[in-house]
């Protein structure tokens, strides 16, 4: 049983939609969705817990339909805190409480005090990373089986991220539970991610695991005479100057063989995401 | 159900106790009863009480509560129903101040109704105030708060003008329409507003998206 599915999702805007999004996730992995602003990033998270009512497809959460009980088993982060800022932690514990079966304030003040949240004071004192790192420890006190974060870690210093993403791939190490991560900070998913979903003008454009991803994609670098010699059905992406140039290519055994003369490096997400979405650029 | 109303009152009490409104409020009840004008300012706490828990949907627009809301397992019914019970419970604690202005008012013999007639009023007030959220709730839900309350403004001057029209017809027929039979027609009205009240509230909440 995958922890989400996701088939032929359709949502249509005045000037964007979403197009036949399809993917699944499966148990105990962390899953990164990437794209540019504006690709459907967080209305497919958004369809996916409710908040957005799609034109047409099918989401089932561990495989069910959406349902108030199955929500019991999901948590969200949205990229801003939710909660009002004239609450302190203790009232927000006894709200959630209320509503969430599993709910424990134990482990609540526990992850509030890791974070170094103040109990006595209200949340509008909070910085922005405080009230991101409140998100995250309101979205895990409940122990969900589906995680889905929205752009978590805007706002974070490089500690405080260290300590989310530890604290995520603890989440998913017993194999029970399931991370969606939506970020432009793609550093964090070279690191914690096991798969990567690229979303492009509403489409999902990759759907890949990561390391084969990493191994399997390279970026080809040359002078722009040297671009003349390869074969451009072996380009996948091209940003190119005056003095060299970068294409994204697949198979890299087979480019280190093809291209001998060319340096043929290792590639992360960000380049991946750069050159299949930047373009060519003199 | 109970963790949204918790959510709601909870914030309302601590935006009051913040800006030190109960303060203020406290201070201007004082100065009523003891100078005659007790059971005018008991009417308009009922009022008041009823604009405090309107302010939930301020709040909650502005922090993206709502958006926070579609994500947890409680259904539309409930997060409507949620709503509704938090403004009872907030007329509730504006109706027992209201009674305890005038009991005030009544002992240091500032009242200037009898207590007959000044409990009539009062719950004539409590019936307008009800019917006022029968029909702010609903908009609210969809038009926002911003919007709202202009919209709400708008109603409440066609509302009052309707009134006044029939007032004046009534007038001429003041032997039948007493303030008996009228104040039993607005509980009437109140009572068959309440559930076409909630449905459209749970019907626009339903199509909502954030």
């Amino acid at each position: 049983m995958n922890a989400l599915e996701v088939k032929g999702l359709c949502k249509q805007y005045m000037d964007f939609s979403l197009k036949n999004v399809s993917f699944s996730l499966p148990m105990g992995t962390i899953t990164g969705l990437v794209g540019r602003n504006g690709t459907g990033k967080t209305t497919t998270i958004k369809s996916v817990l409710g908040a957005v009512r799609p034109d047409s497809g099918e989401i089932r959460i561990l495989g069910q339909e959406r349902s108030t009980d199955i929500m019991q088993e999901v948590g969200v982060v949205y990229d801003e805190c939710c909660f009002s800022g004239l609450l302190k932690l203790n009232q927000l514990d006894s709200v959630l409480r209320s509503i969430y079966q599993n709910w424990s304030t134990d482990v609540f003040f526990g992850l509030c005090e890791k974070y170094g949240l103040p109990k006595d004071k209200k949340c509008k004192t909070f910085s922005r990373g405080m009230k991101q790192k409140l998100s995250i420890a309101a979205a895990l006190a409940h122990n969900p089986k589906l995680l889905l974060l929205d752009e978590p870690t805007g706002g974070l210093d490089p500690v405080a991220r260290e300590e989310i993403l530890d604290d995520l791939q603890e989440f998913v190490e017993d194999g029970t539970h399931t991370v969606l991560l939506s970020t432009h900070i793609t550093t964090d998913l070279d690191r914690v991610a096991d798969q990567i979903i690229f979303l492009s003008n509403g489409e999902v454009r990759m759907d890949e695991d990561k390391d084969a991803l990493l191994n399997t994609y390279c970026i080809l670098k040359g002078s722009p005479e040297a671009l003349e010699q390869v074969d451009r059905t072996d380009i996948l992406g091209l940003r190119k100057n005056a003095y060299s140039f970068e294409a994204l290519c697949r198979d890299r055994n087979k480019i280190i063989r093809k291209y001998p003369q060319l340096v043929c490096d290792q590639t992360d997400i960000e380049r991946i995401l750069v050159l299949l979405e930047g373009g060519v650029r003199k | 159900m109970r963790g949204l109303m918790k959510y709601d009152l909870m914030q309302i009490c601590s935006g009051i106790k913040g800006a030190f409104v109960a303060l203020y409020l406290i201070l201007l009840a004082v100065l009523n009863v003891f100078s005659s004008d007790g059971n005018l300012f008991s009417y308009i706490v009922v009022f008041i009480s009823a604009i405090f828990g309107i302010a939930a949907f301020s709040y909650e627009e502005a922090d993206h509560w709502n958006r926070y809301k579609a994500a947890l397992p409680v259904s539309n019914s409930q997060i409507v129903l949620a709503r509704y019970g938090m403004l009872g419970i907030c007329m509730a604690v504006g109706i027992i101040a209201s009674l305890a202005l005038g009991a005030i008012s009544g002992v240091a013999g500032t009242m200037e109704l009898a207590m007959t007639d000044w409990l009539l009023s009062l719950v004539q007030c409590v019936i307008v105030a009800v019917l006022y959220l029968e029909i702010m709730i609903p908009v609210m839900y969809r038009f926002g708060s911003e919007r709202g309350r202009i919209i709400m403004l708008l109603l409440f001057l066609i509302f009052f003008g309707a009134l006044c029209g029939i007032g004046s017809i009534a007038y001429e027929w003041e032997r039948l329409v007493t303030v008996y039979t009228s104040t039993l027609f607005m509980a009437g009205v109140a009572a068959v507003l309440l559930p076409v009240s909630i449905s459209a509230s749970i019907r626009i909440q339903a199509k909502k998206e954030y």
